[in-house]
């Protein structure tokens, strides 16, 4: 009798322990608010077609979902379409998720997904930059979508990771598109206060309600100001920190560093439609075996930059090492120099490096780097610095007054080769090499036709990356190796490659 | 009196007129296209359509023309980046900088006053070279290195402020402290000089041999350095606002001179012109005021004008 009591009693006891337990797991209320410094500003164009702007790229994540994601492994991942098939090499049919609500309240179904994947693909957007051409959506049944595309396209599933999913009434209307967006992501919108954006736990998310209650994230222009900030608390996460600044951040207790290599690169641009460069590829490649890149990573960004030897980075499908990318070699500079018709830099006209200052770190010193291993073979250069601002509005200028070489980054925030191949080499406007070879353009075809991946991968890395480098339309310098701030009491904060913020499982420790 | 005001408002309009054209003439001196740093993706058609929209396809003097029409109604236009009335941002960033700038002053004044008096009292003693020291000391240090030091040592290291941002007095303190750094070494070594010079005048001597209280004779002496103070003020003035970019820039501090540091940087046209006006204006009627106030400070002057 007594034993029964005590089962009894034990049986109780476990069951309220239990019910505690699952109660503090189902009313886990979001809570707290996570406060980012970012170093560039978010444009408050919150139509995601209307824009290539990585900042933007970076935090459209937290408001909008994706048909598919890429986990930090690079591996594809259901999101909004629970799963896909390939009918035909130009259909794709996808099972959408059912249940899944607006911010709005209005219920996801392939409607939304058809004409978000049209309106993004439209090749009056600045989206279709990262889809294989126009893509037709045609709908089975409320949760049953196929996407057609003109020509068998193996980048389509990765590229889908980068185009979120919006609601048809808003696609439907640019204008209130433009100024709060509506998509079915963990946080909602709340509003943009000049250089702040404010965002809310969205309680009705498809995966549960986040941990975080608010989440902000504020352009912090000077990266001092933005690792004081987390010092001091005030802020909890600061982006795109210096590496000399890593001393700091590793003395203090209360602050973690996060380093990570980025899909970011940062290249020397040739004005390939403007002359010296034009139709003179022995000229970019003499320039290219010029340029000590193991110099700018060594003596001016240490620890924040990786040299790149390919046209892709380590982690993007199809990366390796191009053979035939050209390293430092002042003898090789002046023997091409000399072959393409310029002996000791003689016949060139003066040239223009342009920089925008303040746009990625320290891009001023090494540009000057740079200018100085041209001089040196008798090259006639000179560093051309602009503000940010104006960089926007001239580096796809296919014949600048002011500049015949640029440095730019280029940062996709994905992992799929074509958002860095196509989007940079094919021949079409708004190119920041303006290279308009044939050869090039066949090459990124034919690798983005092939469905098999094995065989794409071994296109990509034998012919399309080699024969691009040999027309060396642009030389990449490094990769990015992004440096993070992230207070102690932030938790299951991951730096993503891709760099793109996922902030669902992150929650503020008390 | 009424003549010379209305004779210095005139006078204060043309400049910001002349000022407002200049600063218009240099931006469409600027290379590179508006639209296409509204849209840069945007294709030809839209670029025309942002031109029109924001009136930029119309030549120069129509352009300068509506500016001042609308201007005279206080329509600033509309930032290109904010997408937001100039006057709206003007109206919420300014009162940040006034607030920053009269913090700086306040503790300039507070620190100078006492100190430059005890340095002119102890002429060429321990104390004096003391102040001295540390008045040459504060104006070598650059005022951006001083504002990371405070940052550093305040707020990183003692938890006493805020490293950034903006929202209380507690936000204010450092960055103020930091623009009145370099204001607290000229004050104390002006209100020496000036105390000296006061205090060297015979009627000082007189008073003291009449063995007038020390601190009735430095009260008038005070007196006597107010009008020379104030021009300095004022004159310091312009420094403050431009220290105030390089200060709001370190603390984040959201004020005019962000503001207008990355305008700048973003090419926001409107915003540019916007400030312009409102800074040529604040100084323009901060002169006026301090002209107007010296012929009360020392009725010599108003004398003379009358």
């Amino acid at each position: 009798m007594k034993n029964m009591r005590t089962t009894i009693g034990s049986f109780i006891v476990l069951v309220f322990c239990l019910s505690l337990v699952l109660s503090s797991v189902v009313w886990a209320a979001p809570k707290g608010e996570l406060k980012i410094g970012i170093a560039q500003d978010l444009v408050g164009n919150w139509d995601p077609t209307q824009h290539t702007v990585v900042t933007m790229l970076q935090v459209e994540p937290t408001y909008f979902d994706f048909l598919v994601k890429v986990n930090i492994d690079g591996d594809l991942e259901p999101m909004l379409a629970t799963s896909w098939e390939n009918i035909d090499p130009l259909t794709w049919e996808f099972k959408i998720r059912e249940s899944v609500k607006f911010h709005n309240g209005s219920l996801l179904t392939s409607a939304d997904v058809k004409s978000a994947i049209e309106y993004a693909s439209s090749a009056k957007n600045p989206s279709s930059a990262w889809l294989p051409g126009e893509i037709k959506g045609k709908i089975v049944d409320d949760y049953t979508i196929r996407l057609i595309t003109d020509k068998p396209a193996a980048s389509l599933l990765y590229s889908l990771s980068m185009i979120p999913i919006t609601n048809k009434e808003w696609v439907n209307n640019p204008e209130k598109f433009a100024e709060t967006p509506n998509g079915t992501g963990p946080f909602k919108f709340v509003k943009f206060e000049r250089d702040t954006l404010h965002l809310e736990a969205n309680m009705d998310y498809w995966q549960g309600p986040p941990n975080l209650e608010k989440v902000q994230f504020q352009y912090i222009i000077d990266p001092s100001a933005r690792l004081y900030l987390v010092k001091t608390g005030q802020i909890q996460i600061a982006g795109r920190l210096l590496s000399e600044q890593i001393p700091i951040i590793e003395s203090d207790p209360n602050v973690v560093l996060e380093k990570n290599p980025i899909v970011e690169q940062m290249w020397l641009w040739f004005k390939c439609k403007k002359s010296p460069f034009k139709d003179n590829p022995t000229l970019r490649r003499a320039f290219a075996y010029a340029i000590d890149r193991a110099g700018i990573t060594k003596y001016i960004m240490y620890e924040q930059a990786k040299e790149s030897n390919s046209l892709l980075v380590p982690g993007v499908f199809g990366y390796a090492p191009a053979s035939n990318m050209p390293s430092y070699n002042v003898e090789k500079a002046k023997e091409l120099l000399a072959q393409a018709g310029y002996p000791n830099g003689q016949g060139l006209p003066p040239l223009k490096l342009m920089v925008a200052v303040g746009a990625w770190p320290k891009c001023k010193e090494y540009g000057e780097y740079i200018v100085e291993n041209l001089q040196d073979i008798g090259i006639p250069i000179e560093l051309f610095t602009v503000e940010i601002g104006r960089l926007g509005a001239i580096c796809f200028d296919e014949e600048p007054e002011d500049y015949d070489l640029q440095i730019t980054g280029w940062n996709p925030t994905g992992l799929e080769p074509d958002l860095f191949l196509r989007a940079l080499f094919y021949s079409k406007p708004g190119r920041l090499s303006n290279i308009d070879v044939p050869e090039i353009d066949q090459t990124l075809d034919k690798e983005l036709n092939i469905l098999d991946l094995a065989k794409r991968e071994q296109v990509i890395q034998n012919e399309t990356i080699p024969t691009i480098v040999d027309y060396m339309p642009g030389l990449p310098l490094f990769q990015t190796v992004e440096l993070k701030a992230v207070r102690q009491e932030v938790k299951g904060f991951k730096l993503l490659p891709s760099t793109v913020y996922d902030l669902h499982g992150v929650y503020l420790a008390d | 009196m009424k003549q010379i005001i209305i004779k210095r408002l005139i006078i204060g309009l043309f400049v910001i007129l002349v000022v407002t054209m200049l600063t218009f003439a240099l931006l469409q001196l600027f290379p590179g296209d508006p639209a296409k740093m509204i849209a840069p993706w945007a294709g030809e058609e839209t670029l025309i359509e942002i031109r029109k929209s924001f009136g930029l396809d119309s030549p120069f003097h129509i352009q300068v023309l509506k500016f001042y029409q609308d201007a005279l109604k206080g329509d600033f236009g509309e930032s290109f980046f904010y997408r937001e009335e100039v006057r709206t941002l003007l109206f919420s960033y300014f009162p940040r900088t006034i607030y920053l700038t009269l913090g700086a002053l306040l503790m300039a004044l507070v620190i100078s006053i006492p100190l430059g008096v005890l340095s002119a009292l102890n002429r060429d003693s321990f104390i004096d070279r003391i102040v001295l020291f540390i008045s040459i000391t504060s104006q070598s240090l650059p005022n951006f290195w001083l504002a990371l030091m405070f940052i550093l040592f305040f707020a990183v290291k003692l938890g006493l402020f805020p490293a950034g941002g903006y929202g209380s007095w507690q936000h204010l303190f450092l960055p103020s402290f930091a623009l009145a750094c370099t204001l607290i070494a000229t004050f104390i070594r002006s209100i020496r000089s000036m105390m000296i010079d006061v205090l060297e005048q015979d009627f000082i001597k007189a008073s003291e041999a009449r063995g007038i209280p020390r601190l009735y004779i430095i009260k008038k002496g005070l007196r006597n350095t107010f009008v020379p103070l104030l021009t300095l003020f004022t004159m310091q003035l312009g420094y403050m606002l431009g220290g105030a970019v390089v200060i709001e820039f370190i603390f984040n501090y959201p004020g005019i001179g962000l503001l207008a540091m990355q305008a700048v940087l973003r090419r926001d046209y409107p915003l540019i012109q916007g400030l312009v006006v409102l800074i040529s204006t604040v100084f323009i009627i901060l002169n006026l005021l301090v002209d107007l106030s010296y012929t009360y400070l020392d009725p010599r002057i108003r004398k003379e004008e009358l």
